[in-house]
């Protein structure tokens, strides 16, 4: 028996809660999605894509495996003392602080299987550009 | 994906301009990989018998970032494994009208 489950059982013998809020608690857990664990191999299938597509003929389609997020992530744990200070500082000023990206907890929602399907879609109306569409998502 | 079952044995980097024929640049990623992998070998070996060598370090900015050399071989291998499990794929594909610019793996 799950955790959670044990303590709305808990909470109802002990009178926190009555017994027709605790079904109402057992009922939501049984109905929120139950997300199995990937395994390695479906994490090693896994591609992650970015699609930008424009009004005037530009585009750009990326693919990257997920896998391979994992060993590019070690990289740059390595390598963002590198970054030289004035590109540090543009980055700041556009709000991107590198110090605060956690890679780890991106890799390990990747495990989880958390990041999965459309992730960002957005469309943009720039006036240079016209209409641009970006996309991206797991599959 | 054609195939997923076989490694792919080169990256292919393919450059294109509006009315011009473009050019393929070939990188043969099994040599990559076997080249890395006889240094890192080489590596262990030295530092077996020797001490090991020092990080790569770069002081600025009131810190200090080393990275020692057997982990940048290590994260280097893994990263060619990585890149030729796939068998036959795109990664890159960048259309800008003018330019075409492809990354694929073969």
């Amino acid at each position: 028996m799950s955790n959670e489950r044990m303590k709305i059982l808990e909470m109802i013998q002990e009178g926190k809660i009555t017994p027709a809020e605790g079904m109402e608690l057992l009922n939501a857990i049984d109905e929120s999605p139950i997300k199995e664990k990937v395994t390695s191999s479906q994490i090693a299938d896994r591609f992650l894509r970015i699609r930008v597509t424009g009004d005037k003929v530009k585009k750009a389609n990326v693919n990257i495996p997920l896998s391979m997020l994992k060993v590019a992530s070690k990289f740059m744990a390595m390598s963002s003392g590198f970054i030289p200070k004035e590109a540090r500082e543009e980055m700041e000023r556009k709000g991107i602080d590198i110090t605060k990206l956690d890679i780890e907890e991106l890799t390990s929602l990747i495990d989880q299987g958390i990041v999965d399907g459309k992730i960002v879609d957005v469309d943009v109306d720039d006036p240079k550009e016209g209409k641009v569409q970006v996309e991206i998502y797991v599959d | 994906m054609l195939t997923k079952t076989r490694k792919s044995f080169f990256m292919v980097l393919k450059i294109g301009m509006k009315g011009r024929k473009g050019f393929p640049i070939p990188i043969p990623l099994n040599v990559a990989q076997i080249t890395l992998d006889s240094v890192a070998d080489l590596l262990w070996f030295w530092e077996s018998l020797m001490r090991p060598f020092k990080s790569i370090t770069n002081k600025g900015d009131n810190y200090k970032t080393q990275i020692p050399l057997r982990e940048l071989f290590s994260q280097s291998r893994a990263l060619i494994h990585e890149l030729r499990r796939h068998g036959r794929w795109r990664m890159v594909e960048v259309d800008d009208g003018k330019t075409k610019v492809y990354i694929e793996f073969y």
